[in-house]
């Protein structure tokens, strides 16, 4: 299985998600390959499907005097943190090429989430009622999919290196005062993203049995053009 | 015609799934391609959608209710 690699970088929650579900129009229509989405955005709160505004601790004030966004979407899962120094991914995959349910593609996304922090020494492990990855008692990756005709998108996030302060204010995955963790945190040193990003595409890679080729988001919206003209 | 919507078979089979929200209401217009109905497990959303331009036959799983894969949940009349 062959499919598209693209970092959007640091990119608005909302912008990077449009051509997502662009995309996914057009894979779920049969025109296009896999794709794995990369991104870090700016400080934002997103609440899932099985989410609540009241496990949003920080008053409207707060929030905008701290500059963080709140956003309501079509993932699974409850609230959680989003902000710079933070890996969000989101594989395009279609589940019937890999021949496994929503259930068991949430667990593998797990699996590389644990296999990606092994690369760095950082020992994680899943728990069976709180899906992610955990150190210990703390909480360091998170995953949040949706399935759409067998379409899988959103996908996880991962804590490289950034300020956890946020988690704070906010209950995440709907536990009050949950541990959150970072890669920074554990290892006491910084980490490039680059070598997070690289790590995580082996793994995915690896998981999934699929090779991921890089491309641009020039190349990636020409695919598109390319799709929307043969549809 | 009358056509069955059920909980999609990507769902883990020994799974419920709650039926979070429906995205139209019976007598509405539907077709292939739009979410038709939302539903969750603690970490994944799914959609279900219209399997033929039609219109919104009867809710059978209401908002709030469970249910597990392959059940109906919900019937599309075709135009």
């Amino acid at each position: 299985m062959d499919g598209y690699w693209l970092d959007f970088g640091l990119m608005d929650y909302l912008p990077a998600f449009s051509l997502q579900e662009e995309y996914l129009k057009a894979r779920i229509e049969g025109r296009l390959p896999p794709l794995v989405l990369l991104q870090e955005c700016p400080r934002t709160f997103t609440i899932g499907r099985s989410g609540s505004w009241e496990n949003i601790l920080a008053s409207p004030v707060e929030l905008e005097r701290l500059g963080i966004e709140v956003l309501e979407v079509n993932r699974g899962g409850d609230v959680t943190y989003h902000g710079p120094g933070q890996l969000i991914a989101s594989p395009l995959f279609y589940l019937g090429d890999i021949g496994i349910n929503g259930n068991q593609y949430m667990h593998w996304m797990e699996d590389v989430l644990i296999g990606t922090l092994a690369k760095f020494g950082i020992e994680t492990h899943s728990r069976a009622e709180y899906p992610g990855a955990w150190h210990g008692d703390e909480k360091i990756g998170a995953v949040g999919i949706a399935v759409r005709h067998g379409y899988t998108f959103h996908g996880i996030s991962l804590n490289v290196s950034l300020d956890l302060s946020p988690f704070q204010l906010i209950n995440p995955c709907g536990m009050a005062a949950m541990p959150i963790t970072s890669i920074e945190k554990i290892l006491e040193r910084t980490i490039p993203m680059d070598q997070v990003k690289n790590h995580f595409r082996d793994t995915l890679e690896e998981r999934f049995k699929i090779t991921l080729r890089d491309e641009s988001l020039e190349g990636i919206r020409a695919h598109l053009n390319e799709a929307h003209t043969i549809g | 015609m009358d056509y069955d919507i059920s909980v999609p078979t990507t769902a883990d089979g020994s799974l419920e799934v709650k039926v979070n929200k429906w995205l139209f209401a019976v007598g509405d217009p539907v077709k292939p391609g739009i979410d038709l109905v939302e539903m969750t497990t603690e970490k994944i959303a799914l959609y279900a959608h219209a399997p033929v331009v039609g219109t919104l036959l009867e809710i059978v799983v209401k908002e709030g209710e469970m249910a597990k894969v392959g059940d109906v949940i919900g019937r599309v009349r075709g135009a």
